[in-house]
């Protein structure tokens, strides 16, 4: 029973992190219906920005993490303005042109700072145990972090002028346009947005991670299956996307092995989107 | 006119050209360059265990060159970059031998480039030297081995490990042959020595999320936790492993100086590396080589034994291009690294003419307060490689 409850708080923490990363990947995609394959390297943008502002800068990680956002936002922001909205309407050029950038990202990344994992200190040490039951401090921070910003992005979306104007593009955007919204605006903050959030994810996870050029790739896989199977645009369907995914990799790893959990996860997926191809909460979409 | 002018003109550059094509152009036999091929990868997966084996493989050659060369003639590289792509390998390493025409090849990293390469190099009679330590059980003609095998490394460790740290192991590595392989012989060693194994685990390829794993080890208390990690996958583990707050120390096989400082010293300190070389090895060679390192490789890293594998690698195929009669004759110089005996920065080394591969010394490092490997244990004399 212990060991249980231990592999359900540990796949509460993946799934926190899996959260935060499929984020981004919910409004980009979901919301704006543009596939970017640089999700990954936005993530591993904010993880280096991290680094950089605690590690070379010494500041604490308090200051690292809106500033991920800000310079994963900034990044997101230039591909959305010089890329992203030629190509408004063609998924298959969108997904060339993001993976294009992904590459650049990566190879960037490494000329500037190596390939070599890089140290972000972890900001909380120590961790709370009962029994066989052992959960680091971090782990709680980030599971606490991911709830937060879920409910803030969902409000932002909800109660705000700009969540309004979001959601009005995404339903018509010919009308929204002709009410007065400047549309290619509200476009590039979207995107910078979910840039942003990925960012964030990419801070959270660089001290309990790995902090290298190539880091962003299992990350974009993630984003993608949690979101998909969550259904693409429903922030709650991704919050249960990501509890399945992450407790579903815990507990069956927990029972065989990571290797054969992966592989089941995997199945699982298949499974509920070859019966619900649009995923377990989908939004009714026009 | 013009076209006398012309005439003219056209005459005069044939009559210059000819001159300087008849005149004084004293490249002899004796002070051609001798062409190498050097095949790693700068981008990729691989590249970075690879970046530290092309660095030391550049320092060697720099300073190869520096004091003299081969006999007076410089070594010139030709260098391919694989991008950790093993099919790729092969194509370069064709490309150096047909269209290059090196003499040898100093490169790859995986044993899957290596296997890439071995046919080609047996087939066109070429020579590769493999700077890597890998989990042996091969040998070819037409290659040099110059990293640890098992019996020079795993063998040892384990049972110094036995000795002085505790019974119980609890095996993990990424999922692929080396670790595999490197766990099966560790299983046997113990059964010698009277360890145990309390639990073994692989992780996917590049997996970073370890909560499964450490609940197990939490589980089955081991002494030791025996690991052949690496890249990301090794870096995270050392971190959520301590931060979870378990407290057997982590032996790796596979852990460098470098890997160490993006580990952060709280959760690397005390735990133990086994391979052939670490910075802080005492001698007036290595402390020479540390500098220069120093110097010349100012990017954050640290000299690790992929750099020395990398340096020991270029000091060897210098060594035998200067034994060999004739250094573009690559058959002479296989045949010259026979018995070839160095004094590298891991100490005085030998080649073993019988199976290709090295003596090494075996030396086991713990991590301090300080973040620094202290050689703790360092084998008498060099290892004979048994692969």
């Amino acid at each position: 029973m212990d060991s249980f409850l231990a592999l359900l708080l540990n796949g509460l923490n993946s799934s926190a992190l899996i959260l935060l990363a499929a984020l981004g990947m919910v409004i980009i995609c979901g919301l704006m219906n543009v596939i970017n394959l640089a999700h990954g390297e936005l993530i591993m943008v904010g993880a280096y920005t991290a680094f950089s502002v605690t590690q070379v800068a010494g500041l604490s990680f308090a200051v690292a993490v809106p500033a991920a956002f800000v310079v994963s936002a900034a990044v997101g922001a230039a591909m959305e303005l010089l890329v992203i909205r030629k190509l408004t309407g063609r998924p298959a050029e969108t997904m060339l042109a993001t993976f294009g950038i992904s590459v650049v990202l990566q190879q960037v990344t490494n000329l500037i700072f190596g390939a070599q994992s890089q140290y972000v200190a972890i900001p909380i040490e120590g961790n709370l145990s009962a029994g066989r039951v052992v959960i680091p401090y971090y782990n709680i921070f980030t599971i606490l972090f991911a709830a937060a910003v879920s409910a803030g992005t969902v409000l932002l979306l909800k109660k705000t002028r700009f969540g309004k104007r979001v959601r009005a593009i995404t339903q018509n955007r010919t009308m929204a346009e002709c009410l007065g919204i400047n549309s290619a605006r509200i476009d590039t903050l979207t995107f910078a947005f979910g840039c942003g959030l990925a960012g964030m994810a990419g801070a959270l996870a660089a001290p309990v991670k790995s902090v290298s050029p190539f880091m962003g790739g299992p990350y974009l896989v993630s984003s993608f299956m949690t979101s998909v199977v969550g259904g693409i645009a429903s922030f709650f369907g991704t919050a249960v996307g990501s509890l399945l995914v992450g407790e579903s990799t815990a507990l069956l790893g927990g029972v065989s092995n990571d290797v054969f959990a992966s592989i089941l996860v995997f199945l699982l997926i298949i499974a509920v989107i070859r019966f619900k191809p649009e995923g377990l909460f989908a939004k009714e979409r026009r | 006119m013009k076209k006398r002018l012309c005439i003219l003109l056209t005459c005069t550059m044939l009559l210059f050209g000819l001159m300087a094509g008849c005149g004084g152009r004293q490249d002899t036999a004796a002070s051609k360059p001798i062409k190498i091929g050097v095949l790693y990868s700068l981008s990729g997966v691989t590249s970075v265990s690879e970046k530290q084996l092309y660095d030391g493989t550049k320092l060697a050659i720099e300073e190869i060159n520096r004091n003299g060369g081969i006999n007076g003639r410089k070594i010139e590289t030709v260098f391919a970059d694989y991008a950790s792509d093993p099919a790729r390998a092969a194509d370069k390493a064709r490309k150096l031998v047909l269209d290059d025409k090196v003499t040898a090849i100093i490169g790859t990293c995986s044993s899957s480039a290596r296997k890439a390469v071995k046919p080609v190099v047996e087939r066109y009679r070429s020579l590769l030297i493999y700077p890597q330590s890998y989990e042996g059980q091969e040998q070819s003609k037409n290659i040099v081995y110059v990293g640890c095998i098992p019996n020079q490394q795993a063998e040892i460790f384990v049972n110094w490990l036995l000795k002085n740290a505790g019974k119980k192991f609890f095996l993990i590595g990424c999922d692929f042959v080396y670790p595999k392989v490197e766990n099966k012989l560790a299983k046997t060693y113990l059964q010698k020595g009277g360890g145990s194994v309390v639990g073994e685990e692989y992780v996917p390829y590049g997996s970073t999320d370890f909560s499964s794993v450490l609940n197990k080890i939490k589980t089955s208390d081991p002494d030791l936790i025996y690991s052949e990690l690496t890249g990301d996958s090794n870096v995270a583990f050392y971190k959520q492993y301590s931060a979870y707050g378990l407290k057997a120390p982590i032996a790796s096989l596979t852990t460098n100086e470098t890997v160490l400082k993006s580990i952060g010293i709280s959760a690397a300190k005390n735990s133990y590396i086994c391979v052939d070389y670490f910075k802080n090895v005492k001698n007036p060679v290595n402390r020479k080589f540390v500098e220069t390192y120093a110097q010349k490789i100012r990017d954050g890293t640290e000299p690790t034994y992929a750099v020395m594998g990398g340096y020991n690698g270029a000091l060897f195929l210098a060594g035998a291009l200067k034994k060999a009669k004739n250094p573009e004759d690559t058959q002479q110089v296989i045949a010259a690294f026979r018995g070839l005996k160095i004094d590298s920065p891991s100490g005085t080394i030998s080649i073993d003419g019988g199976n290709n591969h090295t003596n090494l010394y075996c030396r086991i490092g713990k991590v301090d307060e300080k973040g620094e490997i202290n050689v703790i244990y360092e084998s008498k004399n060099p290892i004979a490689p048994k692969p």
